[in-house]
Parts: C-alpha cells; sequence; structure tokens
C-alpha cells in the first residue's frame, strides 16, 4: 500500500516536471530572445539559443526609456487599485452575499451584466465622462473606479462567501452583532486568501494595463511600464530583443511576490476550524 | 430569527444596529435591507457614476446612425441589418460559438485538474505552484508573439515536441481549421489564474471528509467525485459564468494573430467582438456596432441566467441556499 | 483590526484627493495651452489663453504620430524643435503613441471635444474620416503655391468628396520586388532581365534550392511579405482591381478575365513550393520576429520602402537590390499599390491657424529633404529631382521609379468596408481551400450583395 503510493507520487512528480517544462519553455524562448541581436531574432529557421548571450542588452533596453521611472508610475497605480480592489469587493461581496435585502437579486444581475458589455463599446462615452471631469492625463481614471468595485471580484468574493456556512453569521447576528462587525471581524480574516488573490489580479492587473494609461495619459513623465515599451516598436520594425528584455524584468516582481507569500494566497479559509 | 435585541456583544460592535433603532428603525428586516444597501453602495455609486451612463448611452445609440460624432435615429435598421445584410455577421457569431464550446470545458476541467494535483504534497510543490501561476502574470501583447513563434508549423517548439512523439504538426496559425485550436492552447497553458482560485478553495476542505471517506473504502476517484467537486463547485460556477462572458467576447488573439484585425486567414479568427470592432473603430459604424454589442449581451445573459438556473441542481452551497 | 482596516482607507482617501488635487491642476495648465489666442470661445480656459497671448506667451499646440523608435523619433523631434526655433508664436510638443492605439484615442479625443492640434494619419482614408466629420477642412488657409507643390494623385487623395482640402501628405509609399544580390549572381541572374511576371518565375527557379524534398532556399513567393493578392492584382489590372468607378457607380469586376488568370499565377507560385512549405513562411513572417529574407531563406520580397530600415537591423551585411513589381503581360505596366501618410488637423482642435502653420512647415521642401534623408521615407512632392542627397542614397533612385507608376486606391466612401467581406474569400483561394476561380466568382457574388445592401 505504501509502496503503491510512493509510485504513484513518482509518477505524478515526473508529470508535473514536463507540465513545467512545457510551461517554462516560452519563458525561456523569452529570455532567450530578449539576450540576442537583431539578425540573430530574426534569423530563420529561428535559433533556441544566441551564439554569444548580449547580457548587456538588460541595461541598454533598460535605459533606452526612463523606465525607473515608468515603474515607480506604475507602482502608483498598482497600490492604489490594491486597496481599493481589495476593500470595495469584499465589502460589497458581503452585501450581496451574506445580508438579505430587497432587490438583490434584480442588482446582482445587474453586476452579471455589466461583465457583460465589452469595455471598447463604453470606451468613447466613458472617455467624456472622464474628460468632462477634467481628469484626462491624471491617474483619477485608472484609479478612482477601483474604489467602487469591479464586477468580476464581488462575483468572486461573493461565491466564495457563500462556501462560508451561515450559521457562523447568524449566531453573531442572534448574539446582536452588526453586519460591519460580522464583516470586519469574522469574515475578512476568512477570506483573506480570497482578498490576497484580488489583490494579486489587481496587481498585475494595474501592471500589465496598457489601454486605460494609453487612452487617459499624454504627459510622457506620467506614463507606465506598458507604455514605455512602445519605444521600441518602430514602423515595420521592432527591437524583440530589448522589448522581451524590458518584458522579463517586469515580470520579476509579481513572481518573487507570488513565490514569497503564495501561502497567503492559498492557504485556505479555515472555515471548518471557525465552525467547530 | 428574533425580533429582540439581546446585547450580548460589545456595545461598540453595535453601534449602527442602535443608531438605526434611534430613528425608528424597529424592524429587522427594514435593518438589513438598509444594511444590505450600505454595503452595496460602493458598487452602486460606481455604477452611477461612471458604468450606468455609457451603457445607455450605447443601448440609445444602437437605434441610430452614429460614427461617434453625429447621431441620426434611424429606428430598429441596425437591428435587422444584422440578421439580414450583414454577411459577417453569422460567421463571426460562429466562430465565436465554436471556440466558446471548446474553450470553456477544456480550460474549466483543466484548471481543476491542476489544482487538485497541486493540492497534493508533492517534493518542490511551492516551485511547482509558481511555475503553474507564471503564465497568467505573463500578459501583454509580448505573449502573443512568443506565441507564434511557438506555433510556428516548421521550427516552432509545440511541434517539434509533437514531431518527438511522430505526430506531424498542423500549420496552426496559418490554417484556417487550426487557429481555434491554437487559441485554446494557449489559454490551457494559462489557466493558472482559474487554478489559484481552486487552490484557495481546496486548502479550506477539511482533510478528515477524505480520511471519513477512504476508512468507507471509497476509490480516490469516488472522493474526487462527491467530495472535491461539490465542494469546489461554487468556485466551478464562477468560472463557468465568467467562462461564457470572457468566451464570447475574445478579442486580442484575433485582433493580433491575424495581424492586420481582419481575422485571416481566411476569416477564422473573425471573432464577434472583432467584427463589432471594425465596424465601430474602422468603419465608423458605430451604432451598428452597438446594436451588434446588445444582441450579444442579450444571447450572453440568457445563457448566464441558464447556468444560474442549472446551478441549483449541482452548486453545493455551504449556506444551504443555491445559485 | 477595524482600525486598521479604517487609517488604510483614510489613507487611501487622502492620498486620492492628493492626487486628484495635483491632477486636475496639471489638466487645467493643459486646457489653457491648448486654448486659441485669438478665438475666443466663450470658456474660461479659452479667455485665460487669450490673456497669456497677448502677452506674447507661445500658444501650446500638441502633434500626434506614431513613430517611437531610435531610428525615428529624434528626427521628428529634431523637426519639431526646428519649427519652433523657425517662428515664435507656436510651441509644439512631439507626442509618440502607438500605431493603431492612436487612432482609438483621436477618436475619443474628438468626441470629447479636445483633439491634438496636428494627426498623422493614413493617406487612402483622408476622405473617408472627411466624410465622418472627424477633420478640419485646409481650405481656410492653404495657398495654391503650397497645394501645385505636390504630385496632383496625392492632393486628389487629400480631397474630400465636397471638393475641400482635408490633409498634406508627409511620405508615401510603394511597393517593389528586394532581391537578394549574392543569390542573383550565383544563380546569373539580372534583376534588368525580368520583366514580367513569367520571368519572375523562371528567374525563382533558379535561385531555389531543395535539399531532399524540402526547400532550403525559396526563389520568390508573391503574397508574403508586403505584397497580397490584391497586390498582384492591381499590377495585372494597372489600377483597381476589384471594382471599376465609373461616375458614381461602382461595378464589381472581381471574377475578371484578368483577375482570374492572375490569381490562378499566383496560386501556382504557391502549389510549385506545396502548402507546408508556404505555411512555414507566412507564419514566420506573421510572428513579426523572424524574417526568411533577411536570413538568406528567401531570395526575392515583396515589400515597402520602409523595409529598408528595418534590413539595416535584421542583416546589416546584407546585399539587397530592388526592382520593379514585374508587368502581368509585357506592356501592361509596372504598377504597385500603395499608400502614404498625412498630416491634419482632428475635428475641434483650438488653433486650426497654428497647427496649418506646422503642417506647412513639415511639407515644405527643406524639411521633406530633412525627412527623407534621415529616415528613408519618400516624399510627395514633384519638386524633388536627381540631385538632392537623399536620391544619391542606395536603393532610393530604384524605388522613386516605382513611385511614378503607383496607384493609390482611394476606396469610395459608399462602400467603405467591402474588403472585410471579400478578403476572407479570396483568402480561401489563396491557401487553396478553394479553387482561385470559385473564390473570385463567391467574392464577386458576395460584393454585389455587400453594394446591394448598403
Amino acid at each position: 500500500m505504501v509502496k503503491k503510493k510512493k509510485i504513484g507520487d513518482l509518477i505524478l512528480f515526473i508529470v508535473l516536471c514536463l507540465g513545467a517544462v512545457i510551461i517554462l519553455i516560452p519563458i525561456a524562448w523569452m529570455v532567450s530572445t530578449a539576450l540576442k541581436s537583431a539578425p540573430e531574432v530574426a534569423a530563420y529557421p529561428p535559433r533556441l539559443l544566441p551564439e554569444k548571450p548580449l547580457f548587456e542588452n538588460f541595461a541598454i533596453a533598460w535605459n533606452k526609456a526612463p523606465f525607473t521611472r515608468y515603474t515607480i508610475n506604475t507602482l502608483i497605480i498598482v497600490f492604489f487599485n490594491i486597496i481599493g480592489g481589495v476593500f470595495s469587493n469584499s465589502f460589497i461581496a458581503y452585501g450581496f452575499a451574506k445580508i438579505n435585502f430587497k432587490g438583490k437579486a434584480f442588482l446582482f444581475n445587474i453586476v452579471l451584466a455589466t461583465m457583460m458589455i465589452p469595455g471598447f463599446v463604453t470606451l468613447v462615452p466613458t472617455y467624456v465622462i472622464f474628460s468632462k471631469l477634467h481628469w484626462v492625463n491624471t491617474y483619477l481614471p485608472l484609479i478612482v473606479p477601483m474604489f467602487f468595485g469591479n464586477a468580476f471580484h464581488i462575483f468572486m468574493m461573493r461565491q466564495f462567501y457563500r462556501t462560508i456556512p451561515n450559521e457562523l453569521s447568524e449566531a453573531a447576528r442572534v448574539d446582536g452583532a452588526g453586519h460591519f462587525y460580522i464583516w470586519g471581524k469574522l469574515m475578512m480574516p476568512l477570506v483573506k486568501p480570497v482578498m490576497a488573490t484580488v489583490a494579486l489580479i489587481n496587481f498585475k492587473g494595474a501592471w500589465s494595463d496598457f489601454q486605460g494609461p494609453l487612452l487617459y495619459l499624454s504627459d510622457r513623465t506620467k506614463y507606465t511600464l506598458q507604455l514605455g515599451l512602445q519605444v521600441f516598436k518602430g514602423q515595420g520594425f521592432t527591437e524583440w530583443n530589448y522589448l522581451m528584455a524590458v518584458s522579463f524584468l517586469s515580470m520579476i516582481p509579481i513572481l518573487i511576490l507570488f513565490f514569497c507569500f503564495q501561502n497567503y494566497f492559498i492557504q485556505g479559509m479555515n472555515v471548518g476550524g471557525a465552525v467547530k | 430569527m428574533q425580533d429582540k435585541e439581546p446585547f450580548l456583544i460589545e456595545r461598540r460592535h453595535y453601534m449602527f444596529g442602535k443608531i438605526l433603532f434611534k430613528f425608528g428603525v424597529r424592524k429587522q428586516k427594514t435593518r438589513e435591507n438598509i444594511y444590505g444597501y450600505i454595503f452595496i453602495l460602493p458598487w452602486l455609486i460606481g455604477l452611477l457614476a461612471f458604468t450606468l451612463g455609457p451603457m445607455i448611452f450605447s443601448f440609445i445609440t444602437s437605434f441610430a446612425d452614429y460614427n461617434m460624432l453625429k447621431i441620426d435615429f434611424i429606428g430598429i435598421g441596425n437591428y435587422t441589418r444584422m440578421f439580414t445584410k450583414d454577411q459577417l455577421f453569422w460567421k463571426s457569431l460562429g466562430n465565436t460559438a465554436i471556440y466558446a464550446v471548446m474553450n470553456i470545458p477544456l480550460v474549466t476541467a483543466g484548471g481543476v485538474i491542476v489544482a487538485v494535483i497541486l493540492n497534493k504534497s508533492i517534493f518542490g510543490l511551492r516551485t511547482f505552484r509558481t511555475i503553474y501561476y507564471l503564465p497568467s502574470i505573463m500578459v501583454g501583447v509580448g505573449t502573443y508573439f512568443l506565441w507564434m513563434l511557438l506555433l510556428d508549423p516548421a521550427n516552432g517548439l509545440v511541434n517539434t515536441v509533437l514531431g518527438v512523439i511522430g505526430i506531424q504538426g498542423p500549420a496552426w496559425l496559418t490554417d484556417p481549421n487550426w487557429t481555434k485550436p491554437a487559441i485554446i492552447l494557449m489559454h490551457l497553458w494559462g489557466l493558472g489564474g482559474q487554478m489559484l482560485l481552486y487552490l484557495a478553495r481546496l486548502q479550506s476542505i477539511p482533510q478528515d471528509y477524505y480520511e471519513a471517506a477512504a476508512l468507507d473504502g471509497a476509490s480516490s476517484f469516488r472522493q474526487f467525485r462527491s467530495i472535491t467537486v461539490p465542494l469546489l463547485s461554487p468556485i466551478i460556477f464562477y468560472n463557468l459564468t465568467i467562462g461564457i462572458i470572457g468566451a464570447f467576447q475574445i478579442f486580442q488573439e484575433g485582433y493580433i494573430f491575424s495581424g492586420d484585425g481582419s481575422g485571416k486567414p481566411a476569416g477564422s479568427l473573425l471573432f464577434y467582438n472583432l467584427h463589432l470592432w471594425n465596424q465601430a473603430f474602422k468603419n465608423f459604424k458605430t451604432g451598428y456596432a452597438n446594436a451588434m454589442c446588445w444582441f450579444l449581451f442579450a444571447v450572453v445573459m440568457v445563457m448566464t441566467l441558464i447556468n444560474q438556473k442549472l446551478s441549483k441542481k449541482w452548486v453545493y452551497e455551504e449556506d444551504g441556499s443555491n445559485g | 483590526m477595524k482600525k486598521r482596516v479604517l487609517a488604510a482607507l483614510m489613507t487611501a482617501a487622502m492620498a486620492a484627493s492628493a492626487l486628484a488635487g495635483c491632477g486636475s491642476s496639471a489638466q487645467t495648465g493643459a486646457t489653457e495651452s491648448a486654448a486659441p489666442a485669438g478665438t475666443a470661445a466663450g470658456t474660461e480656459a479659452a479667455s485665460t489663453q487669450a490673456d497669456a497671448g497677448s502677452d506674447g506667451e507661445k500658444v501650446e499646440l500638441e502633434f500626434w504620430a506614431w513613430w517611437s523608435s531610435d531610428a525615428r523619433k529624434p528626427y521628428i523631434e529634431q523637426m519639431v524643435q526646428d519649427f519652433n526655433d523657425s517662428q515664435d508664436k507656436y510651441h509644439v510638443t512631439y507626442v509618440d503613441i502607438p500605431w493603431g492605439d492612436i487612432f482609438t484615442k483621436n477618436i475619443a479625443q474628438i468626441a470629447a471635444g479636445n483633439p491634438c492640434d496636428i494627426m498623422a494619419n493614413s493617406l487612402s482614408e483622408v476622405r473617408f474620416r472627411a466624410s465622418q466629420g472627424q477633420v478640419e477642412s485646409l481650405d481656410p488657409y492653404i495657398t495654391d503655391d503650397v497645394k501645385n507643390a505636390f504630385y496632383e494623385q496625392y492632393i486628389e487623395a487629400c480631397t474630400g468628396e465636397d471638393g475641400s482640402l482635408y490633409a498634406l501628405p508627409i511620405s508615401v509609399d510603394t511597393r517593389v520586388i528586394y532581391y537578394n544580390k549574392a543569390h542573383f549572381e550565383e544563380a546569373g541572374i539580372k534583376a534588368e532581365d525580368i520583366k514580367t511576371w513569367d520571368d519572375l518565375e523562371a528567374a525563382a527557379r533558379k535561385l531555389d534550392v531543395k535539399e531532399g524534398d524540402k526547400y532550403t532556399r525559396v526563389g520568390f513567393m508573391p503574397t508574403l511579405g508586403n505584397g497580397g493578392v490584391d497586390t498582384w492584382l492591381i499590377n495585372a489590372n494597372g489600377g483597381p482591381c476589384w471594382y471599376t468607378e465609373d461616375g458614381d457607380t461602382v461595378t464589381p469586376t472581381v471574377n475578371s478575365e484578368v483577375n482570374k488568370e492572375g490569381f490562378k499565377w499566383i496560386r501556382e507560385q504557391i502549389d510549385y513550393y506545396g502548402q507546408s512549405t508556404y505555411n512555414e513562411l507566412e507564419a514566420a513572417f506573421n510572428s513579426g520576429m523572424a524574417d526568411p529574407f533577411a536570413s538568406g531563406t528567401m531570395s526575392m520580397l515583396v515589400q515597402t520602402s520602409a523595409y529598408t530600415s528595418s534590413l539595416a537591423q535584421t542583416a546589416p551585411d546584407l546585399e539587397v537590390g530592388v526592382m520593379l513589381l514585374p508587368e502581368f503581360k509585357a506592356g501592361n505596366g509596372n504598377t504597385a499599390n500603395g499608400d502614404g501618410f498625412v498630416l491634419e488637423i482632428p475635428k475641434g482642435a483650438k488653433n486650426p491657424e497654428g497647427s496649418y502653420e506646422f503642417i506647412k512647415f513639415v511639407t515644405s521642401y527643406e524639411t521633406q529633404d530633412f525627412l527623407s534623408t534621415s529616415l528613408g521615407d519618400f516624399s510627395a512632392r514633384n519638386d524633388f529631382n536627381d540631385d538632392s542627397t537623399f536620391f544619391q542614397k542606395p536603393l532610393v533612385a530604384d524605388i522613386a521609379k516605382a513611385l511614378e507608376q503607383t496607384s493609390t486606391a482611394i476606396i469610395p466612401n459608399k462602400i467603405k468596408g467591402y474588403t472585410d467581406v471579400i478578403n476572407p474569400i479570396i483568402d480561401e483561394g489563396r491557401l487553396g481551400v478553394t479553387s482561385t476561380d470559385d473564390a473570385l466568382d463567391q467574392a464577386q457574388k458576395a460584393f454585389e450583395d455587400f453594394i446591394a445592401s448598403n
């Protein structure tokens, strides 16, 4: 029995390794492209490894535009996106998941409905609104809406709240606790991993957003990383090696964040423990 | 639920309720209503300020000859045009439906399976989880171009790997029959985001459920079916709903892989939203594009509601209520 | 916990309002500077600006284009600097926004009533944009001496259906065949001997190299690089290939005999190498990274004049020559399809006189000479001659010859979007899904239906 399990684990391990290799190949390709010279990038048939890796490409690429500045700008947006996203969504989703109020079903369907309209259909009218508010060329259009919840995340957090047994909140209600108390004191600790997930998604979203900054920022000193990457794209010719170099560098922070805090994302909502 | 208020919990935790009480809100039900609206208030404000206006505007202009600068009302002309005159309407809807039918189940099932595997205790778990999550961080246009290289029919790594196991790989993005599978392959690669959600839920399933089942002699497949899947079902339901909405909104892949946004090769990548985009921003038939948008809205809404109704049969919720 | 949450929310709110503060002040600044000097529109910002104008302050203008690379941006900025130095009424700032997205942003800003002042855009769609009310007319400012300095066909392209001028061309483009000189020498081919499509095919056969059943060198594939089915059919027709225009009526000619013969020839070239070879090469070009011509896998390639600057990066040592697209039949002409870029004033721009001054400066002989020499673009001006510095550069004189036989397709506004309908069907013929004749017949039908339903 034990032996069988061990063999099973070994097979699983090998399968996982194979999967990991497949997943890593595109990233390896990205790094190898970053290390190539322009003719090597264009080489046909393409070669996996550069003849002589040009590590200086990373430095050259980074200095082609004020990427340090762009990184700071992006981090500002990311910071507010996370704060706004985590609190507004967990708050709003609690309302939809745990409070029975009139019109809830209808309003929740509107939440769903707002997800079904592709962003570019409302792009121009939305732009006009922000323009009238004089928010164009500021970070506000990229930040403020985050404080009012995001339909996808409201939905997601609602689903997680609903995996928490109602006895928990009902018991607290019977004891006279208000919903603010239940949300802040009882529920928040339980959905922490989901909040962390929302934070991560918001980080990723804001970090890699291209359309938003492009539309709303004109002043070059306010540019974000993704906008900065455009410096490598020319008319009919793209400096792929540099583009990949900076793309790779810009991935690293999220990677480190995830590796270090992954237990936090997936430690599990210890609901069972709380009920007992 | 009883109507009297026992103050067993420290008073500061009940301040808001007390205020409501003072203002004469005595009924539990009314209080719940007020609480509910306070909790969703941020969303309501955001909806009214930023979202609803543009949505209504796009609905109104779907009845007009509108090119983003001038509006000329024409009644339901845009809607009849869609079904009777636009030669690309059904093609683009068909392309999108085919893609959705293939993509949703594969990516959902893939996400669950990977999450279940990565929930076991295996050597190097932490690293594996990071690696499997990695692709979902790699967003941005660069990734699409990377995949175009990987899917290169002669020298791409995908076909090279297939060649090793003796399969002659297809031409992927240049063969109209293989463009959609190519996109799905790319999405399978990036299912880490979904996996993470499942993993978060899986971690909270008490181990003793499985132990009890094992004692009863349940096979691991049975355990998966009768413990894992039901407990994951709220999250599966979420991903399924998002998946339907997302699949019908596929755009970027078609736009980039076809090079010029035309849906090449042979229109096989002309997805509904790409067609819509071309109408709105290339031909400036924005009123027509908005009509297309609201037709799709109706379709997806109906599917979501059906999904919601069906979910009552299979989504297991701890709080007893369903859907 | 609650306290901490509250504190975090407070900090966030405070920081957000701080951002709003500095943000909105910056915005006010921008509006002020963009507002008109003379034409006080009655808004507060405008009146502030009028005051500023009378104080002798410069009027700020924004110039948008997509040139962001090292190879171009420094020269564009130099040009802007030269304009700013040349007069003291206006100050232009160059803003580079990626191709594609720039048009989305432009339309959003026009809709919001706050567009940039000068915008680069495509030549072939000036007329369409004008009909959509996206562009300001240049008629109030244009003078004959400026207008007459351009080739007529380009001014024609910049003229709306109402007869007004809406833009001036900054550069024009055409298609030629680039060839690998070493391959030609090795195979004993001279470019000037390739006069017709048949000559081209014969040359390709001499250039092919096959190892086993795989081609390691491909002489020529007509629809790769920057060539499409339409490139060749326009060449065969000596002008627009899918329709004829007679006054107000557009008649589809998709399945004409010429097109059928031409398309069949294209398909034969692909079939010669086999679909899989074609797919492989096409995938390589589509990725935007690999370039089989630059790395010597292909001997000839249809490309635009911009390709020279790309080759300078990807294959600095490659010896290339260019030749005109050959004639379909002897005496048929070497027509190539081309396009170009223009500068225009988006609708609602606050300082059209200033915008025009800048456009006039950019399209002047001196600036065009500077741009051509430094960027390799071709000018639409008719007063360039072979003595200019630009023409002394390699390949330039050859490409200029092609420009003389270039057809710039201006799609009539009423059939705008017809290519969306016929291209997927033509594509099926190109890919061998259907026969070329069937593809053309079906596309003809689709085009007729399209016209009927519009």
